[in-house]
Formats: C-alpha cells, sequence, structure tokens
C-alpha cells in the first residue's frame, strides 16, 4: 500500500507512466480449474502467467518451459498463482495482473494467452499448458485492453468459456467436469539424441563385458 | 459513464463541538453535520460494462479528538490514558488527521495503539507538534458503503466475469472486488479476485472507486455518514491517479485548490492541453478531459476544456471520482482538497 500521504522530499521516488492495465482472471467455485497431466488439481501457489506471442504458430513442445515459450515469441505480461475457491475447490486460476508502467503499451489489442505451470516457479516445472479463449460469451474478450492512461483500462476473463481451447497442442481441455489439463514437457532432440546413445553405450559395454 | 450526479442532502445536524472533559487531559468530541448523498451508477450491459466513478465522500464520525503531547516519527503520544490499549483497531482500520496548524489536513492510518499513543504509517512529526489537534476515524469500509449483503444493488454472480466489478484505486494500483450472490453454495459476500472475503477492505479518503455496470438498468444506491470538515491532503503521484472526494458541498475546479500557480505544489499548467496536467472528469457514457491555461499565450488563465472553452464551473460533484494525470517530470505532491470548517 502506498502511504497515504506524501512526505515532499520523497516524492521523487514515485515517478511512473500515465498507465493502468488491468486484467482480472474469473473462476468460479464450480467451474473450470487446472489439472496436472494425470487430471489432478494443481495446488494453490503454482503460477500461471499471461502474455502474447508474436508466432503462436511456432509453438514447439520441445526443452525448458522457456525453450516452448521463447519457440512462440513470448512476451510475458504478468502472472498469478492457482488458488482454491470458497468451497474448497482447488487449481483455481484468479487474481489478477497489472502494469502501471510503460511496458504495459505494447500489449495494447494483442491477443491475450495464459500458460499455466504444474510448479510454483515457470522454470522449474516438468508439465505445462498454453490456452485462450478465441469466443467469449462471460467476460470480456481475451485481448489486451488499450491502454489509454485514463486509468480504468481494465477487463476481466472468465476461465469457463466453452470456447476455451490449448494452443499449439500444449495442454488440452475437457468439457465435464471443464478442466486445463498440462502436458508433460519433452526434452529437446539433442539431449534426447545424447540421452539414448548414452544408454545404449551403457548397454553395449555391459554385453561386452558379459561375454568378456 | 454516468455522474455520479450525487446530491448532499439531509444534513440531519447542525455542525457542533461539545467538550468532554476527563481527568487532567482535554479532549474534545467534534460532532460534524451527517448526512447522505445519492449515488447513481450508469446503465450499462454485459457485453460493454458502463464505468461509473465514484467514492463515498463522507466519512465514519469523529472516534476521538483531541490535543498531543508530542509526536516523534511514527509515534504520536497523548496526556494521560484516554484510551484502551488496541482501540483503534489493527493495521488501517483507522486513521488519524492533523486538523490544526499550517498542515492542517494531513492524515495516515493508525497501525497500533495503546492507552496514550498511536503508531502512524507515515511519519506525521513534519505536519504537526506539540499541542496540535487531532481526529481519530475509523475508515470506511467497502461493506459500509455498497452495504454488506450488496444493499447498492449491484450485480452479484457467481464469478468475477458474471458481476459488476468494483475497483478501489490508491493511485493507480487498484484491487477489484466482487459480489458472490452464493448459488453455487457457501456464504454470499463481498470477495477479492481470489475469493477472499472482502468484508474489511478500507476505502481511504482519497481512494477513488470504479464500477463497471453489467446490467441494463442503472443503479442508485445512498452513500449516509459524517461531512468532512476542512482541508484534507490527498496524494498525488506522477502518473494516473484516481481519486475520490471527501467535499461534501462539491467543488468546481476553480475551487478546488488544485491550481496553485506552483508546479510542485498543484497540477501543472501550460499553453496547451500536451504541456498540462489533465483533469477528466466522467459524466453519463463520456468523459472530458481538463486543463489549466496559464496565460502566457495572452488571454486570461484559467481552467479549459480540450476546445478552450472555460471550465472554470465545471462541478467535481460529490460521490464522485476524478482522474487525474500528473505528468513527468512534475513530481508528486499533496493536493489539499478545500472544504469549509464549518457548515
Amino acid at each position: 500500500m502506498f502511504n497515504r500521504f506524501l512526505i515532499i522530499l520523497l516524492v521523487a521516488a514515485f515517478a511512473s507512466s500515465a498507465t493502468a492495465t488491468t486484467i482480472l482472471f474469473s473462476s468460479s467455485i464450480g467451474g473450470r480449474f487446472a489439472a496436472d497431466a494425470s487430471l489432478t488439481p494443481l495446488p494453490d501457489g503454482d503460477v500461471f502467467l499471461v502474455g502474447t506471442f508474436s508466432n503462436v504458430g511456432g509453438l514447439t513442445l520441445a526443452g525448458t518451459t522457456a525453450a516452448v515459450l521463447a519457440s512462440g515469441g513470448w512476451t510475458q505480461f504478468d502472472g498469478s498463482q492457482v488458488t482454491s475457491t470458497l468451497g474448497g475447490n482447488s487449481g483455481k486460476l484468479t487474481g489478477q495482473a497489472q502494469d502501471n508502467t510503460a511496458s504495459a503499451m505494447p500489449f495494447n489489442q494483442q491477443p491475450l494467452y495464459v500458460v499455466i505451470f504444474n510448479n510454483t516457479n515457470a522454470a522449474n516445472a516438468s508439465q505445462m499448458g498454453i490456452f485462450r479463449a478465441p469466443t467469449v460469451s462471460i467476460g470480456d474478450a481475451w485481448v489486451f485492453p488499450t491502454n489509454a492512461g485514463g486509468g480504468t483500462d481494465q477487463i476481466s476473463i472468465s476461465m469457463n468459456e466453452t470456447s476455451m481451447a490449448a494452443v499449439g497442442g500444449i495442454g488440452s481441455t475437457t468439457a465435464s467436469p471443464q478442466r486445463f489439463v498440462l502436458t508433460s514437457l519433452v526434452p529437446e532432440p539433442t539431449a534426447f539424441v545424447l540421452i539414448v546413445s548414452g544408454m545404449l553405450g551403457l548397454l553395449g559395454y555391459r554385453r561386452f563385458r558379459r561375454l568378456g | 459513464m454516468r455522474p455520479p450526479s450525487s446530491s448532499l442532502c439531509a444534513l440531519a445536524s447542525a455542525l457542533g463541538i461539545f467538550c468532554a472533559s476527563s481527568g487532567a487531559f482535554a479532549q474534545t468530541a467534534a460532532t460534524d453535520p451527517v448526512g447522505f448523498i445519492t449515488i447513481n451508477v450508469a446503465a450499462g450491459s454485459a457485453a460493454s460494462p458502463t464505468l461509473s466513478l465514484i467514492s463515498p465522500t463522507l466519512l465514519q464520525s469523529v472516534a476521538w479528538q483531541g490535543t498531543i503531547a508530542s509526536v516523534s516519527g511514527t509515534t504520536m503520544t497523548v496526556s494521560g490514558t484516554p484510551w484502551t490499549a488496541g482501540q483503534f483497531g489493527t493495521t488501517g482500520q483507522y486513521f488519524v488527521e492533523v486538523v490544526s496548524g499550517a498542515n492542517a489536513g494531513a492524515w495516515t492510518d493508525i497501525e497500533s495503539s495503546t492507552t496514550s499513543s498511536i503508531t502512524t504509517l507515515d511519519d506525521l512529526s513534519a505536519f504537526a507538534s506539540a499541542n496540535s489537534t487531532i481526529r481519530i476515524r475509523k475508515h470506511n469500509k467497502l461493506t459500509d458503503f455498497l452495504g454488506v449483503n450488496n444493499s447498492a444493488g449491484l450485480k452479484g454472480a457467481t464469478e468475477l466475469a458474471l458481476a459488476d466489478e468494483v475497483a478501489i484505486y490508491d493511485g493507480s494500483n487498484s484491487a477489484t472486488y466482487w459480489y458472490y450472490d452464493g448459488s453455487d453454495g457457501g456464504t454470499p459476500g463481498w470477495l477479492d479476485s481470489k475469493f477472499n472475503s472482502a468484508a474489511n477492505v478500507v476505502i481511504a479518503p482519497n481512494e477513488g472507486v470504479v464500477i463497471r455496470h453489467k446490467t441494463t438498468s442503472a443503479v442508485n444506491f445512498t452513500s449516509m455518514g459524517t461531512v468532512k470538515t476542512g482541508n484534507t491532503f490527498f496524494p498525488i503521484r506522477t502518473g494516473v491517479n484516481v481519486v475520490g472526494t471527501v467535499a461534501a458541498s462539491g467543488l468546481t475546479l476553480a475551487t478546488s485548490g488544485l491550481y496553485t500557480g506552483n508546479g510542485t505544489t498543484g497540477v501543472k499548467g501550460g499553453t496547451e492541453v500536451a504541456l498540462a496536467d489533465e483533469i477528466t472528469i466522467f459524466s453519463g457514457n463520456s468523459s472530458a478531459t481538463y486543463w489549466y491555461y496559464d496565460g502566457s499565450d495572452g488571454g486570461t488563465p484559467g481552467w479549459l476544456d480540450s476546445a478552450f472553452l472555460s471550465a472554470n464551473a465545471t462541478s467535481i460533484a460529490p460521490g464522485s471520482s476524478i482522474i487525474i494525470k500528473r505528468k513527468a517530470p512534475g513530481v508528486a505532491f499533496n493536493w489539499a482538497v478545500p472544504s469549509p470548517a464549518t457548515f
């Protein structure tokens, strides 16, 4: 919380630009929740990010979470954490993402994506999913608002949209119950080749020693 | 966006001050006028929510008024032991205001209290001294303003995106609340965006409230409370500021005190809107932006709209919020929101 009034000598510390973009994540007690690949609801604290892709067609499920995001030209806006709702239903995407700096401006009118991870730290996740609702019947469109600097550039996006879909084959959705389902990461091809080569070599060595 | 076309009504009691001596210290309880304001939230729709910028304007009654024996850092001490320990709640439920001297109107939250001292969020030692008069009040809460059970009549729902959104702004930072209608089970009530109870959320005097209304009928409700007398300092920071008003008698741009002639103590004027700080006031479904012409290109200085028409008489209505865009490199300042000392 800001101080309630200003000690004039300290005011220079509050410099900011005239921007204020806010994205609200709307879930309901009985609505869609996030689950890992085994369909277990994600625990409180696992992170999800909101941002946009410049090359969504290039998304490739290979390597680390950072590599996957980079393959689609990811630019991150902000993030929040998975929580439980009133009834104790876990795996809900709630909270808000907000940027009151000039960094919010490039997001104006860009398509909005949500990326969910099965970890409190996206870099350490072993599963992820990328989702977007291309059409909406509840709340606002999944497009970043134009930041007019008016302090009122806020949208609320519902996690319960029936059009919700995984993007780039990274994750999936189920309809009953409504779920975001994460997908396990796949090692990069080069790493995979090294691992297989090593295993083959080890097997060969053991066979050679047994025969010898 | 609909103007919070609010009207101050029914000043039920005239300003009165009575004294209640207790022991060796002088304690006075102040009774300011009480009344209500009718606040209008404009009709909207789910597809195109309408914004209304509102504020409680009226405050809770004075819980304690008296003089302080000393102030040091964030500690204010009074003579004797007029309070019970913890009387002023937990962090940020009450606030203290300096009401005497040159810096009358400076206020801050009370973090904790003993029988004779309060610890404050901000250091008020530059704004008060021994024998300064202070007032302590409880903050308005969201539930005071809109009703524990949503007596205001905003749209409740099972999720935030379906409900009316209530964003409370502290400068440009906001937190959003909504009314859960209970139809998915559990207890209805005000929640934040993470499903936490908002029962104790405070709306500080300077904070603006932005409603995103999603039904096709307008909502009218009354905000009841005590009229704030005397100036009140509002922090205006560089950037966007969505601020409420405590001026129950209403202000115009000319009487607002926003322009002081000094760009470090008030909004910056200029020869064109792009060079000046901007004030945006909503009315109906539209907004208008105003700025202060400093007169340096000739003519009469004063508040103008974007078409160079005089806006000196443009109203900042009770129950409203406004947007102040303080442009860099302009520094932050305290806006001394004027209000009569007596009504």
